[in-house]
């Protein structure tokens, strides 16, 4: 007996010895901050997170140091409240923490002070400033998760992510679906609906739409008789009673010049309504010309007009850098599901010598986010493809000189509130498709854009995926990854 | 003496028998990976991209497996290195034979059986270990489960042990993945030997109702792929850049289309393709320049990716990698990234190459290649080849399909005439589709005769009843001719029998013409205008609807213009 209990004192004394020793050893680590330089340079932080606007919901901005730093401390200070981090190189903010930070500063600016110990001392850079917006953005983002690798895929994942923490679920993993691809997600429209509605189409034998809606998920075949494949484009109406669909005969080609990659066009588009109600598709003859290519759909926020891009046929591929689509819109009368008789231009793409994309209509019905490229309809291999507002009242283009950067900026979706877009840029290396979120406020100007944030930031420089057509939602996607496969099997 | 003897003797065989066995084991494995199976192994580095960075490395905890695949692929990022594959591999063989062995001695008590079951389980995953996309990982996720074993095994009978059983399994689960497995199956067996059957149905039970998953494993059972190894001796000496060891693997060969592509590619880069082509089977254009699609093999898909980097070519080099990546065992892998990088320094795409650059620093046995392409130092052997590669671009920009071969063959030499390789390739691709027409038309006899050329005019003059006129300006040989009259005396003589030309004629075009080469895909040469080359009908229209009015040599005589005999002979 008497053995067991100093076995007993001397475990814990061992344990207790192997606990200090490890604390010392991690604040020991620590260099110590006696003498600190000031330096009038900003942080060579990534992501640059300088001077932006943010939700006041949104995950923390975590960042990592672009420079031979071997520890930081990082102090987000605000009117009210304020926090400190330590770390090597990335921040690591407490969710918690950072929650009631942004809870307590809403309207107010954030000073954030690194001090960063390079090579062998410590650097305090000028601070930067971002402001804390009122405007929560959507907390669900959905986007496909694909190499760049141009027209074939092997592992494709459509995922949802929470914006207000790091929570990333997988809605769909090709892997599972006999490598179908699939195509981007899409969320519905209804803001008063208790359970989500959204889309995606999966390619192949199994091929099809596969809608969540009303709880239920199924598959449709979307494919009028009168159309030349199935539906590519799509958007829903709002209350999800009507998707609006583009038909595409989408043609690859290869530029063999430097960088320009990918050209991709259609050889034939149309644009038809589906009432999901009643399981039948809704045509005109304006929108589905042959002689005219009509493309990339949507639905006006109340539901009286179909916007949609169109394109004079041209000789394909001679003559695709003449393709320039305007921005065209149809009346839709969604009590007797059909379409007017006229269509306007909204926006010409041959009188600004340019062509016009993915027209996506803020929440409030005042504005069209739209990507300008200099020709075709492919605007996210085009390093020239601009994000353009259009103030559907006045008739104004606001070129958006504060949200676009190098190389594509395209695939935008709007926030439910209209406060905020989310969209796909290639800005940090022109291959790979980062999500960006920016601010826009009630008079249509946008703000500098941000990097969707990661608990660790680097992994954006470590994946080798694309973040593909990112989608805003209030509500996530209410089924499950293996409820979405098993339907998708059938 | 005798009796302290044997008991001395008996004392230490069964302390250090199963030592010296699982270093025979060991060793074994050694030589057979480093002597005969090395390039798998090789490949196994080559697929996988493993990063010293916190993101990276915590990618991994929470993921079934994780503890498995941590330390499987921090071990396979080694196997770059000459003979670590093999030594790595042999210690986890190893390992896995002493694990089995103790279990084995746990279950059955003697030590002889004991080493006769470790035996065959360290050679089950030393079979499995032979396939090229069997990961580290799930050998050591073996060891791991089994070793479990042992807690639960060390336990005394009861409820306790039970519950330990079932942590154990799902820690096992969590840190091995398809350990779990392995644990499970052993649990069962030991309660079944304790004649626990209760405890035993029920444990058994779990294993039908929690579905365990194979992963990180890949398969259950494998066979050295010896095939497979050449193939990728051949691609991974090519990715060496050993030239000659290429052509030389890949003449030694059976007829496949990766042994003939790297042939072809080895014989191109030192210049030798048109006098080499046809002494290596040849399987159709695709043997040079293969198409890429959801179907092709990703070994297949990287290694054309190398063709067209060396031709200047890097829009189709940049998609062919890519593709290879993606359709790789893990979708990722530092050659793939090597190459990108390459081909983002060329075009000048800084900040994409400083990603693919910042990824491979990030490797244990990379970073000095990544640094050294930072340096840029032009008397740097691997900067002088970006250098190289860069006169080959294209100054025009030109659309095509992914499925036009000759289109951006001839882009190629349009804006750079000087580029042999992409003329050789591109007589080669009409040689080997029998698209003759577009031969006449690409084939510029002063840039340089060859044989072969030669031999695929005389077949165009005849096709199109060339007169003798034209025949003598064409300049091809005598000795040419005659053989030509020769063949085509024995090719009709025969009845179209290709063994009896095969023995004097097979290396020559004619001979390919007739007899070799596969139906072309119907997407084959597809241009953008829509329409497709045509090449030569897989079957060769019966001889005699050919005239051979100008041909036609007698005695080897030349037929002169006003000759009024006409022989048909095809």
């Amino acid at each position: 007996m008497k053995s067991i209990d100093k076995y007993k004192y001397t475990r814990g004394w061992a344990g207790a010895l192997f606990i200090g020793a490890l604390a010392f050893a991690m604040t020991a680590c620590e260099p110590k901050m006696d003498k600190v330089e000031m330096v009038d340079e900003p942080a060579p932080i990534f992501p640059d997170y300088a001077g932006i606007i943010v939700p006041c919901n949104i995950a923390p901005l975590n960042f990592t140091l672009r420079n031979d730093a071997d520890y930081m401390t990082v102090k987000v200070k605000g009117q009210n409240d304020s926090i400190t981090v330590r770390g090597r190189k990335e921040t690591n903010f407490s969710l918690g923490l950072w929650r009631s930070l942004l809870t307590s500063e809403i309207g107010n600016d954030l000073e954030v002070t690194v001090t960063a110990h390079v090579n062998g001392q410590w650097v305090q850079y000028q601070p930067f400033y971002l402001t804390v917006s009122p405007q929560p953005i959507d907390p669900y983002l959905s986007y496909r998760l694909i190499e760049p690798g141009y027209e074939v895929w092997n592992k494709i994942q459509l995922c949802e992510r929470n914006l207000e923490n790091f929570d990333e679920r997988v809605l769909a993993d090709n892997l599972n679906l006999d490598g179908a691809c699939m195509n981007c997600h899409i969320y519905g429209n209804g803001n008063h609906e208790e359970r989500g509605t959204s889309m995606f189409h999966l390619r192949g034998p199994k091929g099809g739409t596969i809608m969540i809606k009303d709880g239920k998920i199924t598959k449709l075949t979307i494919k009028p008789t009168s159309m030349e494949t199935a539906a590519v484009y799509g958007d829903f109406s709002p209350g999800n009673r009507y998707c609006v669909f583009s038909s595409n005969l989408v043609r690859p080609t290869f530029h063999t010049l430097d960088s320009r990659r990918l050209e991709v066009y259609d050889e034939a588009s149309d644009v038809f309504v589906v009432d999901l109600d009643r399981n039948m598709a809704v045509e005109s003859p304006l929108v589905s010309r042959k002689d005219v290519w009509e493309t990339f759909p949507v639905f006006s926020p109340d539901c009286k007009w179909v916007y949609y891009c169109s394109a004079p046929a041209v000789s394909v591929p001679d003559s695709v850098e003449q393709l320039r689509y305007s921005i065209c819109r149809i009346p839709f009368d969604s009590a007797m599901a059909e379409f007017g008789d006229s269509v306007e231009v909204v926006w010409s793409g041959p009188e600004h010598n340019a062509s016009a994309c993915h027209p996506k209509i803020s929440p409030d019905g005042k504005f069209l986010l739209f990507t300008e490229a200099a020709y075709g309809t492919f605007p996210i291999w085009h390093k020239e493809a601009d994000l353009r507002m259009l103030n559907l009242e006045t008739g104004e283009v606001d070129p958006l000189d504060a949200v676009n950067g190098p190389n594509s900026d395209t695939y935008h979706s709007w926030s439910s509130n209209g406060r905020w877009f989310v969209f796909a840029s290639k800005r940090d290396d022109g291959q790979y498709g980062r999500p960006y979120i920016s601010y826009v406020d009630t008079t249509g100007v946008a703000a500098k854009p941000f990097l969707v944030p990661l608990k660790r930031p680097t992994h954006y420089n470590n994946t080798l995926k694309s973040y593909n057509i990112p989608d805003l939602s209030p509500r996530p996607v209410t089924a499950t990854q293996q409820e979405i496969e098993d339907v998708c099997k059938l | 003496m005798g009796l302290r003897r044997k008991i001395l003797k008996e004392k230490y065989r069964d302390r250090y028998a199963p030592w010296v066995a699982a270093l025979c084991v060991g060793l074994a494995a050694f030589a057979f990976f480093f002597f005969f199976y090395p390039y798998h192994l090789q490949h196994k580095e080559q697929t996988l991209l493993f990063l010293h960075n916190p993101d990276y490395v915590f990618s991994y905890v929470g993921r079934p497996g994780w503890v498995a695949c941590l330390l499987g692929d921090f071990c396979t990022q080694y196997y770059w290195y000459i003979g670590a594959g093999p030594t790595i591999v042999a210690i986890w063989l190893m390992v896995v034979w002493l694990v089995a062995w103790v279990v084995a001695k746990r279950l059955m008590a003697s030590s002889d059986w004991a080493m006769i079951v470790a035996t065959f389980v360290a050679l089950w995953e030393w079979l499995r270990e032979c396939a090229f996309d069997y990961p580290l990982s799930a050998t050591i996720a073996l060891a791991g489960g089994m070793s479990l074993f042992l807690i639960f095994a060390a336990l005394k009978d009861g409820y306790a042990r039970t519950i330990a059983g079932i942590a154990l399994l799902a820690f096992a689960y969590w840190c091995f993945a398809y350990g779990a497995w392995a644990l499970l199956v052993l649990i069962v067996i030991f309660l079944l030997l304790h004649k626990r059957w209760t405890y035993a149905i029920g444990f058994a039970l779990l294993g039908v109702i929690i579905p365990f998953k194979s992963y990180p494993a890949t398969n259950f059972w494998s066979w050295p792929n010896l095939t497979r190894e050449r193939a990728m001796a051949i691609d991974t000496e090519a990715y060496w850049g050993h030239w000659h060891n290429v052509a030389r693997k890949a003449k030694e060969g059976k007829s496949g289309y990766l042994d003939a592509f790297y042939y072809n590619l080895g014989q191109a880069m030192r210049g030798h393709l048109a006098d080499s082509l046809l002494y290596h089977p040849q399987e159709g254009p695709y043997a040079l320049l293969p198409m890429t699609d959801r179907n092709s093999n990703y070994l297949y898909t990287a290694a054309a990716g190398e063709a067209w980097y060396r031709l200047g070519d890097l829009t189709f080099a940049e998609h062919s990698t890519i593709l290879g990546m993606i359709f790789s065992p893990r979708s990722e892998g530092t050659r793939y990234i090597k190459r990108l990088a390459e081909i983002a320094i060329i075009n000048g795409d800084s900040a994409l190459a400083d990603k693919y650059l910042t990824m491979l620093e990030a490797t244990a046995v990379h970073s000095g290649w990544a640094k050294r392409m930072r340096e840029q130092d032009p008397k740097d052997p691997a900067i002088k080849q970006l250098r190289e590669i860069a006169k080959l671009k294209p100054t025009q920009d030109t659309l095509r399909f992914s499925s036009d071969i000759p289109g951006p063959l001839r882009a190629l030499l349009r804006d750079n005439p000087d580029n042999e390789m992409a003329y050789q390739y591109l007589i080669s691709v009409d040689l080997l589709s029998r698209d003759l027409k577009s031969f006449e038309t690409d084939y510029k006899p002063q840039r340089g005769r060859a044989r072969l050329y030669d031999e695929a005019m005389l077949i165009s003059l005849l096709l199109r009843d060339a007169t003798e006129e034209e025949l003598q300006a064409s300049g091809i040989p005598e000795a040419t001719i005659d053989d030509f009259v020769q063949y085509t005396r024995l090719f009709n003589a025969s009845g179209r029998q290709s063994h009896v030309l095969k023995q004097r004629f097979g290396n020559t075009y004619w001979y390919y013409y007739h007899f070799s080469g596969k139906n072309l895909s119907k997407n084959w040469g597809q241009n953008l205008e829509g329409k497709r080359h045509k090449p030569a009908p897989d079957s060769i229209p019966a001889a005699d609807t050919l005239r051979t009015k100008a041909l036609l040599r007698p005695q080897s005589q030349i037929i002169t213009s006003d000759s009024s005999s006409t022989n048909e002979i095809y």
